[in-house]
């Protein structure tokens, strides 16, 4: 598969409008509770304020699915939600689209309400449930959604056609929704959402049901889709999807915001942080050199925390006793280690 | 805060249209044709073992084939319009289907009303194809007064249906429950001088449709019931505007 062909169909798609950032290495790890007024250096275009919502059922019971939730998105950011299942996630999802209106607080995007905003300009919307009527073909499905986002009917064919091509579906054009395997379906949803170009894009489990190749693929799309202006906002049970995508990713639990975390800042030199060891030989001097190193596999060690000063004297002495070190690396990612830190019972 | 791309608001509504008239001809409109021909077989059937119809059901008398004819109408108005306003918003709802409708740049006031009129349209071309059918098999009889009393009818029922959909997703029970206790309501208290008689007029003027159903054609037109039945109907679309206004689509 052609790893470039993302970028290059997106570009065709929407010349010039998007440009993929790499700015964001080399900062330094941080989260804290301030970062939820500002959006990383992008002018703000979403606002969450105080926001909450509780279901109400007839017989009374409530349930409170979000919190003095309170978050703002830049206009040309990719921003991550993470969660447990039942956190809330999809709550917002449905408030930043208008389908719920919040009981408390407010969301404002571009100073509008949601429902006035998507009804003046549409967004961009993957589902992680794709519903679709399912006698529509595929390329009926395309056509009629292209016709509501307001697409002229000269460029409708060649929008279609693009969206196809990109994401692989030109074999199923005919084939209709019921027939469609879960990964067909799945990127059925994510065409309709890039029709056109819109200015929010927002993906609820993109991947939920793409085999590895198209997970790999769609992480290529949406780098694809970043240009200035565009906010794209996505919500996650895959962390390292998150951690590859998204400039800032918010943790939630329980209806409320845990913490943001920059998952593609580099770590500190001084961050302590646990490491995988994987040893080629000499395993059993890991011990006496990483004190409460747990064995987690055959030459495999977790090491306890320790910034990278304390990892190097240790590799140095491992050396020096003669052992062999096959590879080393954090154990786990940043955002993986701040996900556990949030939602710790 | 930055500035959004222009507005695109309900652009595509219009040429969705055609889209729309596909799916109720694809739909409903087969289901309601089906089951009219379906009752009118078994209206005729009589007649056809009789031998009344041996030479052709032509020979039946033109006043049997006009009460027959007008017979028929009772349940195509009914069903005809049940079958186009069933589910028409809870369906969208129930299936999640409204998530990616409207993520697009569309106002679900404007796209559900815009349904509701072309199920509505689409509802009279399939009356035209039976009254067409009826014309083949039985005789040409094509009563100008029907293209009267559908829309009114259309509005009286589907207005209920409308409000109903919009309101909650158990909307084709509540429509027939509905349109059943204003029939025995009105049957049994209608003439009723008691003052919670007064709270009959809340419930569907079931017994206005009575006027429409037996008036002759090519007599007087029952201006007064189908003012009340179009009236209330058209209260009712309106009432469902407005609950699909304060009802967010994610309310299940």
């Amino acid at each position: 598969m052609d790893e470039s062909r993302g970028a290059g169909e997106l570009e065709r798609l929407h010349p010039g409008r998007h440009a993929r950032r790499d700015d964001a290495a080399g900062n330094d790890a941080s989260w804290c509770a301030a970062a939820r007024g500002r959006a990383a250096g992008h002018p703000p275009l979403i606002e969450f304020q105080g926001v909450g919502h509780t279901y109400r059922s007839l017989l009374g019971r409530t349930i409170r699915a979000v919190d003095d939730f309170s978050l703002t998105i830049g206009e040309s950011e990719v921003f991550g939600l993470a969660g447990p299942n039942g956190a809330g996630k999809s709550t917002l999802i449905s408030l930043l689209l208008g389908y719920l209106e919040p009981t408390d607080g407010t969301v404002r995007i571009a100073g509008m309400r949601p429902r006035a905003f998507v009804e003046s300009h549409g967004m961009g919307y993957v589902s992680e449930l794709v519903a679709i009527p399912p006698r529509w073909k595929l390329e009926e499905t395309l056509t009629r959604y292209a016709i509501l986002a307001g697409i002229p009917r000269r460029d409708r064919r060649d929008r279609i056609a693009q969206v196809t091509a990109l994401l692989g579906l030109e074999e199923q054009r005919g084939k209709r929704v019921k027939q469609l395997s879960k990964g067909n379906l799945q990127r059925l949803g994510l065409a309709q959402a890039l029709l056109r170009d819109e200015q929010v894009i927002i993906l609820d489990e993109p991947t939920h049901g793409l085999d590895p190749v198209w997970t790999q693929r769609f992480r290529d799309v949406v780098e694809g889709l970043r240009r200035p202006g565009r906010a794209i906002f996505i919500a996650s049970h895959n962390l390292d999807e998150l951690q590859r995508l998204a400039d800032r990713v918010a943790i939630i639990d329980r209806g409320k915001l845990q913490r943001i975390v920059e998952p593609r800042a580099g770590a500190s030199v001084f961050a302590a942080t646990p490491y995988l060891l994987t040893m080629a030989t000499g395993a059993e001097h890991v011990a006496a050199v990483f004190p409460g190193a747990q064995p987690r596999g055959e030459g495999e060690f977790v090491t306890p925390s320790m910034n990278l000063a304390q990892l190097n004297a240790g590799i140095a002495a491992l050396v020096q006793r003669g052992a062999l070190i096959r590879s080393v690396g954090p154990s786990h990612s940043v955002l993986e280690q701040h996900f556990r830190e949030a939602v710790r019972e | 805060m930055n500035t959004v791309t222009t507005s695109a608001r309900n652009r595509g509504l219009a040429p969705y249209s055609p889209w729309l008239l596909r799916d109720y001809f694809t739909n409903q409109g087969p289901s309601t044709a089906i089951v009219v021909v379906l009752i009118a077989y078994m209206s005729l059937l009589p007649l056809i073992q009789r031998g009344v119809g041996s030479a052709g059901l032509d020979s039946i008398p033109l006043e049997a084939a006009r009460t027959m004819q007008r017979a028929l109408f009772t349940p195509l108005l009914f069903l005809g319009t049940f079958f186009a306003t069933n589910g028409i918003i809870a369906n969208d709802r129930k299936f999640n289907f409204y998530r990616f409708l409207f993520a697009k740049p569309i106002s679900p006031l404007a796209y559900y009303s815009l349904v509701f009129a072309l199920y509505g349209i689409g509802f009279m071309a399939v009356t035209c194809g039976l009254l067409g059918l009826w014309a083949i098999v039985v005789r040409p009889m094509f009563p100008v007064e029907i293209f009267a009393i559908l829309p009114i009818m259309y509005i009286a029922y589907g207005g209920i249906g409308f409000l109903l959909s919009a309101a909650w997703r158990f909307d084709w029970i509540s429509l027939v429950t509905v349109v059943l206790i204003a029939n025995v309501g009105w049957e049994a208290f209608g003439e009723s001088l008691h003052v919670l008689h007064n709270l009959l007029y809340l419930l569907p003027p079931a017994h206005k449709t009575n006027a429409i159903y037996a008036m002759d054609f090519g007599r007087s037109f029952p201006w007064g019931a189908a003012t009340w039945l179009a009236g209330y109907g058209a209260v009712c679309f309106l009432l469902g505007l407005v609950v699909l206004r304060k009802r967010s689509m994610g309310t299940s």
